[in-house]
């Protein structure tokens, strides 16, 4: 219940999760992610039925989010710093911490339309690129949550432009690598449940390049 | 540790450079410090980058990871130490009133922070190298980081800049002012001379401080509009000239700094290459570039 009111809070940047400086309520927001994410992912992960490919994804999606946060916070500091906005960093970390949070209760809103999609079809590739739509979604939402939260800031100072689209650009590039190696996410149905595919190390951009190319007929391979 | 850890504190909060002495035309920089700290920088990312020669598949070697960690500060050093010379002269010779060791604090303090930003992406790097197997994706993310982190030094090191100029031209062109008045009157003493210099420098200070609230003078005309018509004659010109060489001067430190990094190489590890110390002399930058861009998605 007390998650719930931490939800509705956070959904209204009110009281706890409020637009400004101050604490950044860690706690609250990493119990908020990881159980919304959890939540997201056995949804996801539940195209097979198998339990276990339900789980692996639970654990991944929250573990997802928390990558490419954590792996992006060294840069955005230290540009925060550079840029001269660091008595600002406090208030610009609750905006991305609070839409990294938002994202995952986006996710766990939108749970139930991959269930109903699943027991509509039994095609992997809809279901796949079904799911990119919740993700679209909550991405949408969590830059509400943070143009919300970078708007004083950047009034402040328009410096504040510069490193909040230096983190968007950053997030993106390290969460669509991490997105990429973690997978499978649906679990294909002629594969064995995975937590990491065999050839998790290979480059998403590059992967994804190679289809568009080979899409628009420059590779014939 | 500590004072490392605090001493790259300073030099990202940009407390390494004095800023109300920028504001009275003076550059302020611990030099010691800042030489220090970027060393260290450098050294961090240099073992981010140098992390995909020790894992590689095939020919994986500390040795490569040992010599990339100790080439990234070498690669500033050396690039320091070509482009400098020149950009000291040429902005001499186009009316700079900065002095040899003025120019020098502030590349270096700009050199420091180029070094902050690279290592602050160093995980990122770390990140992609530990979880792709494309080299070069892996060139061309690390020429990206250099380049963002160049550029982002380089706006502030043009910031300092345009500040330390204006207010040199400020306290230079008053100075003139009111030595020509005390020319004409000859019962002032050189007492109250320095006094009144002192005057002007304090001015100076108030008027760059009322006109950067936190900060140096974004535009240069909204800091011309408010000087009188005498001084905004006699220092437009140097500033517009100084701007330019600056202009010049990063293209060329972008360029060298580039070729630089292409003798210096390896510095990621060719997978199929095993480790040594520098390759033979041959190709340029773009050369490198270049395969890489084409190799990419084969």
């Amino acid at each position: 219940m007390r998650v719930l009111l931490e939800v509705d809070d956070l959904l209204r940047s009110s009281r706890a999760h409020a637009i400004g400086r101050g604490l950044v309520p860690v706690p609250v927001l990493a119990t908020v992610l990881c159980s919304a994410g959890f939540l997201y992912g056995l949804a996801m992960g539940s195209f097979n039925g198998q339990i276990q490919q339900m789980l692996y994804s639970g654990l991944k999606v929250p573990l997802l989010l928390l990558v490419a946060t954590l792996v992006c916070l060294p840069s955005f500091f230290v540009l925060n710093s550079v840029l001269g906005l660091r008595d600002d960093f406090s208030a610009a970390l609750r905006g991305v911490f609070a839409a990294q949070a938002t994202l995952a209760v986006v996710l766990a809103a939108t749970s139930p339309w991959p269930l109903l999609l699943y027991g509509s079809t039994t095609d992997y590739r809809l279901a796949l690129n079904f799911n990119g739509l919740p993700f679209l979604l909550g991405a949408l939402a969590a830059q509400i949550v943070l143009a919300r939260h970078y708007r004083p800031l950047i009034a402040r100072n328009r410096r504040q432009h510069l490193a909040l689209w230096t983190w968007i650009f950053l997030y993106i590039l390290v969460a669509m690598q991490s997105a990429w190696a973690m997978r499978p996410f649906v679990g294909d149905p002629s594969l064995e449940p995975q937590f990491f595919r065999d050839d998790a190390w290979s480059n998403g951009f590059v992967e994804i390049g190679r289809d568009l190319l080979r899409l628009g007929g420059l590779d014939r391979r | 540790m500590a004072r490392i850890l605090t001493d790259i504190d300073r030099l990202i909060r940009g407390e390494m450079l004095d800023a109300p002495a920028l504001g009275r035309g003076e550059v302020k920089v611990d030099l010691r410090s800042l030489l220090r700290v970027g060393l260290v920088l450098g050294l961090v990312y240099g073992v981010f980058m140098g992390l995909y020669a020790s894992l590689r598949p095939a020919h994986a070697s500390m040795l490569a990871m040992v010599a990339t960690t100790l080439k990234v500060p070498l690669l500033f050093l050396l690039t320091f130490l070509v482009t400098f010379p020149s950009l000291y002269v040429f902005s001499t010779l186009m009316g700079s009133k900065c002095r040899l060791h003025e120019s020098l604090g502030l590349l270096i303090a700009s050199m420091g922070t180029n070094l902050a930003v690279l290592a602050s992406v160093g995980p990122i790097t770390a990140f992609f190298t530990l979880c792709t197997d494309s080299y070069p994706f892996l060139v061309l993310l690390n020429v990206f980081f250099f380049a963002l982190s160049g550029l982002i030094s380089v706006g502030i090191l043009s910031r300092s800049v345009r500040s330390l100029a204006r207010a040199k031209e400020i306290v230079a062109t008053d100075a003139d002012f009111v030595v020509e008045e005390k020319i004409v009157d000859d019962d002032e003493t050189d007492a109250k001379l320095d006094d009144e210099d002192d005057f002007v420098e304090e001015t100076a200070s108030a008027v760059i401080a009322t006109l950067t609230p936190g900060d140096s003078p974004e535009t240069p005309t909204d800091f011309d509009r408010t000087r009188s018509p005498r001084i905004r004659h006699a220092t437009a010109s140097p500033t517009d000239s100084l701007a330019r060489v600056f202009r010049a001067w990063v293209i060329i430190y972008g360029i060298v700094g580039a070729q630089m990094g292409w003798i210096l190489r390896p510095l990621i590890g060719t997978p199929d290459l095993p480790f040594a110390w520098f390759r033979p002399r041959e190709g340029s930058f773009l050369t490198g570039l270049g395969q890489a861009l084409v190799q990419l998605f084969r």
